[in-house]
């Protein structure tokens, strides 16, 4: 019972009709198979519900590369998630999917083809179609003097028995070049306030997408950056698209969050934050990299101090506050302690200062 | 050809040697030998002389080595790289063995185990398959004869030999003196003189002449308890294969068969002897023997050659394959591929069990995991029976065993490869080319502990066998449930070990002694982007030489060079995309960075630093660039002083 349930959930054999809602968006798009010659084009319908969220994709692609022509094509129609992962596919009312020599699918056949298309590490993703089309030789793989057996070797939980082709044909289209030009109808025709929602409510892959959008249609608004740091504190958001919007908002913007997001962010993104100022060109004043140093009693790790000292040698700042901030680093833990003594033992420090650094020289000079 | 004949004092100088201790030798010279071309009659109308050419010359090493395929390869280059003074003595005009354009067999090893995947042996194998991807992407044979030349001849501690056949050792007692060699383009007899010699040759000539005990044949089955055996012991050893290859011409193209040709019998002919892929080559035309098959090898080349022009002749004339109508052959094999014949015992003989069982040694020294792929006595002659049995296809990688690849009765000779000590059943497994690479590694790596420490083989099985296993593990050999726990290893003593970035694994990882993702467990450190950082950190000083990576090549997708350039999930015929391409190592001396090596073309999975020994703190590892990987994955990090 609960096999025929999930079979009608992935095999709807319908009119196709219910997607023809005044909201759909037609795109036209250009695709490349790695089975056809040239490039294909073919028509991406765009799912939105009443609210103007884009809600899933549709493509009606053919089942299999036909090239002696001798095979029978059947129409299916693909569907996918806002992020454009394969989510079904439907037939039309009546048809059927055939293996080699018109044997036809069996119901473990088309479930089993449902699987295949939503593994997106699947083995047809590295094969040829060569590969398929070169008849398989039982012993092929297994002679060591051997010379050209091409045969394709699929586990039988990989692949369809006698319908390798059609898994090819119809994992490529369900996971190939359709995937980034979703994500990108997707995020292009999101409104500003979607983007927000992308940001709070979904996946890294919203929130990656959503940042790219803000990056690119200039907004830094205070409502975007609060929704990004509150997520900041309530997930694990990805770091490389944080610091990428970061550095593309005005320097005053740039220096305000970029400090932000070293005070509030976990490890990797403090560190990532250190590094980002240690490049960049905005004019970083004393005061700004005193007021970053005196975080530095609150870093966890050897390797945000690291990152902090290699930040402030790479902007030569060095201050008598700075040195403040870091001489209690001299009682923590002794790789930290003797990476801070490097970074002290050639500046110009107070007496006070100078005494706690040779104390510690004294103390280690085997170590140093 | 009697031994006595070239020698004047053959056994006063066996006797007085025999109370000599092990390894040090009492050398046989050019006089001892009596091989005077005095009767020659050149006149050289260059200088006018008349008189008797140089035909004698005497060598001293640390190492012989007989045989220049994998094996023989493997074993001189790692002897020569531990220390020992190395020649490899090669009787063919390329090296390769069975994989050299005088054969063309694909040099394979555990390809594909039962989980679909290969588990690639790494070490010296490794480098030669990796620097075939480099230098020889059109996957040529003859020009992997030539990588293979300059993989051997750039080894500074090692000699290459080649058109030089070892004909006969010569003895002292239980321990050979020498080996003397026929060189047949320079009509050379060289004399070398060795402490230790390694057979590799695969019919072992000169182990066979050293009196080392051998088998050939079928054991039986109740002798090793095998199940795939015959039930009573026979002589039966598996063919030599003839291969060939065709080319697509473009027109239609017209055979006939010279008169040697056999016709080939397709009525009577097995349904599995297959002809996918025939036109580069069919492997099961193919003929053995159950008695002296060296003895017979020109008989059964003449008649391969027969049969393959019949096979040929089928294929073009009998209507059955119209896709070869314009196929032509291009290339055509004059010297059979050969499988089996001796096989020298050692202290242990690796038997069906301890493969399909997986027996742990403590002595393991290398792996295989090709099918126990025993093919049909008879041959191609046996023409209604399937060409080969697949008995048994392994799900993990079994072990091989140190003692299998020294003699129980010669003190000072090693061998690897098909001639090593194990069962007909086993061989069927262990003969793969790659196997018997991971074989040669080890004697060759023995022979230079042998040299170091003036032991024997068997010795060193017994006394040193783990560094042994350690040495290898360093260079790259994984060897299974053995990780490595070198107390040199300064980076094992590291205080604190950090990446700038980590999308898998963890970089602690990189000092657990496994180089490889292995038994469901991963062992690696994977970087998020490139370039990405390693820092090494040393609470105390240490004093560094050399730092030592071992980088992802993908162990589970093969690279050897095959005729059909496969490329897909299992074959790759290009550079490894995920090997480190460029790698910069820094050392922090008095709390300052200092650059000590730099690699902008790396080709190879273990990467060597070496550089003037300096105090450190921490050591800094920047890898810039892979070959394609937008993620740096590393296996191990080794420091030394």
């Amino acid at each position: 019972m609960c096999i025929v349930i999930f079979f009608l959930s992935i095999l709807q054999k319908e009119n196709h009709s219910y997607q023809d809602n005044d909201n759909n968006i037609e795109h036209k798009v250009v695709l490349h198979h790695p089975g056809e010659k040239m490039p294909v084009k073919a028509l991406l319908t765009q799912v939105k519900d009443k609210t103007g969220f884009t809600t899933g994709y549709f493509m009606d692609v053919e089942s299999v590369i036909c090239l002696e022509n001798v095979c029978k094509i059947i129409p299916v129609r693909l569907y996918w998630n806002e992020i454009g992962e394969y989510q079904r596919y439907t037939l039309e009312q009546g048809a059927t999917l055939e293996k080699y020599e018109a044997d036809v699918f069996a119901t473990e056949d088309y479930k089993k083809l449902h699987t295949i298309l939503q593994n997106k590490n699947s083995p047809f993703k590295e094969v040829y179609i060569e590969d398929i089309l070169t008849v398989k030789n039982e012993i092929a793989d297994n002679v060591d003097a051997i010379s050209g057996a091409t045969a394709l070797e699929l586990d039988p939980e990989d692949t369809v028995p006698g319908a390798a082709l059609t898994c090819f044909t119809l994992w490529h289209w369900a996971n190939g070049e359709i995937t980034p030009i979703i994500k990108q109808l997707t995020a292009t025709t999101a409104t500003n306030k979607q983007l927000i929602v992308f940001i709070n409510t979904k996946s890294t892959t919203h929130y990656t997408l959503a940042l790219e959008q803000l990056t690119q249609r200039n907004l830094y608004q205070k409502k975007y950056l609060e929704a990004i740091f509150k997520t900041l504190k309530s997930k694990k958001s990805p770091t490389k698209p944080t610091i990428n919007y970061l550095e593309t908002a005005t320097e005053k913007d740039y220096l305000k969050y970029i400090k932000k997001l070293f005070y509030q962010g976990n490890v990797e993104q403090k560190i990532a934050a250190l590094k980002s100022i240690a490049k960049t060109d905005s004019p970083t004043t004393p005061l700004y990299l005193d007021r970053i140093s005196s975080y530095a009693n609150t870093l966890q790790s050897y390797q945000e101090v690291v990152a902090l000292l290699n930040m402030l040698e790479d902007k030569k700042h060095f201050s008598e506050q700075t040195a403040n901030n870091l001489i209690p680093l001299l009682n923590a833990d002794f790789l930290t302690a003797r990476r801070v003594y490097w970074f002290l033992s050639n500046k110009k420090l107070t007496n006070t200062q100078n005494q706690k650094v040779i104390m510690f020289k004294n103390l280690y000079k085997n170590k140093i | 050809m009697e031994r006595r004949d070239f020698f004047k004092k053959g056994t006063k100088a066996a006797v007085a040697a025999s109370v000599i201790p092990m390894i040090t030798t009492a050398h046989a010279g050019p006089k001892d030998i009596i091989y005077n071309r005095d009767t020659d009659k050149w006149y050289n109308l260059g200088s006018g002389k008349t008189g008797i050419p140089n035909r004698k010359k005497t060598a001293d090493y640390d190492v012989v080595v007989i045989g220049g395929g994998a094996a023989g390869i493997s074993a001189a280059v790692s002897s020569a790289r531990n220390g020992s003074k190395t020649v490899l003595v090669q009787d063919r005009p390329v090296l390769g063995g069975n994989a050299s354009s005088e054969m063309r067999v694909h040099l394979n090893g555990v390809n594909r185990l039962n989980s679909g995947k290969a588990e690639r042996e790494t070490g010296i194998i490794e480098e030669m398959l990796l620097l075939n991807r480099f230098d020889n992407e059109q996957e040529a044979f003859p020009v992997f004869d030539h990588v293979l030349y300059e993989y051997v001849v750039r080894e500074p501690n090692l000699t290459l030999m080649l058109n030089t056949q070892a004909i006969e050792a010569v003895m002292s007692g239980s321990k050979i003196k020498s080996a003397l060699c026929w060189q047949a383009t320079t009509e050379m007899l060289y004399t070398l003189n060795a402490p230790i010699f390694i057979d590799c040759s695969g019919d072992g000539l000169l182990a066979a002449t050293a009196g080392a005990e051998y088998r050939t044949g079928r054991e039986a089955a109740s002798e090793f308890n095998e199940s795939y055996a015959p039930k009573i012991a026979d002589g039966w050893q598996m063919g030599a294969t003839l291969l060939m290859s065709s080319k697509d011409m473009g027109r239609p193209m017209k055979y006939t068969a010279p008169s040697f040709a056999i016709k080939y019998d397709f009525e009577r002919a097995h349904p599995k002897r297959k002809f996918a892929g025939f036109q580069d080559g069919i492997w099961w035309i193919e003929l053995g023997s159950d008695d002296d098959i060296i003895a017979g090898f020109e008989e059964n080349r003449h008649r391969l050659m027969g049969y393959l022009h019949g096979v040929w002749d089928f294929i073009k004339n009998s209507g059955k394959f119209p896709e070869a109508e314009n196929l032509a052959l291009d290339w055509v094999g004059s010297l059979p591929c050969r499988r089996e014949s001796r096989r020298f015992m050692g202290d242990y003989i690796v038997s069906e069990k301890d493969l399909t069982e997986h027996k742990h040694y403590p002595d393991a020294i290398a792996y295989g995991g090709w099918p126990i792929d025993e093919h049909v006595p008879g041959g191609i002659d046996s023409i209604s029976k399937q060409p080969t049995y697949f008995h048994h296809h392994f799900d993990d990688i079994y072990e091989f065993p140190f003692r299998s690849l020294y003699s129980k009765n010669i003190s000072n000779l090693m061998f690897a490869g098909r001639n090593a000590s194990q069962t007909h059943i086993a061989l069927s497994s262990s003969r793969i080319m790659a196997t018997c690479a991971l074989q040669g590694q080890a004697v060759g790596t023995a022979a230079a502990i042998c040299i170091k420490k003036n032991v024997t083989p068997k010795e060193v099985g017994k006394k040193h066998i783990n560094e042994l296993q350690e040495q290898l593990l360093r260079d790259d050999v994984y060897i299974p449930k053995r990780p490595a726990n070198d107390p040199n290893d300064l980076a094992k003593k590291v205080n604190l070990i950090f990446a700038s970035t980590t999308s898998s694994g963890d970089v602690k990882l990189l000092t657990n002694g496994i180089s490889r993702d292995i038994d469901g467990q991963i062992n690696h450190w994977m970087s998020k982007g490139l370039p990405a950082e390693l820092q090494l950190e040393w609470d105390t000083p240490i004093m560094v030489s050399a730092v030592e990576l071992k980088c992802d090549t993908n162990v589970k997708r093969n690279i050897m060079m095959r005729k059909d350039s496969r490329n897909d999930k299992l074959y790759a015929n290009g550079v490894p995309k995920e090997m480190v391409k460029a790698v910069r190592i820094q050392g922090r001396v008095n709390g300052t960075w200092k650059d000590l090596g730099t690699i902008e073309l790396n080709k190879t999975r273990l990467i060597k630093f070496q550089f003037l020994s300096t105090k450190v703190t921490a050591i800094k590892i920047t890898i810039t660039e892979t070959y394609g990987a937008k993620d740096v994955k590393l296996f191990e990090v080794r420091c030394y002083a």
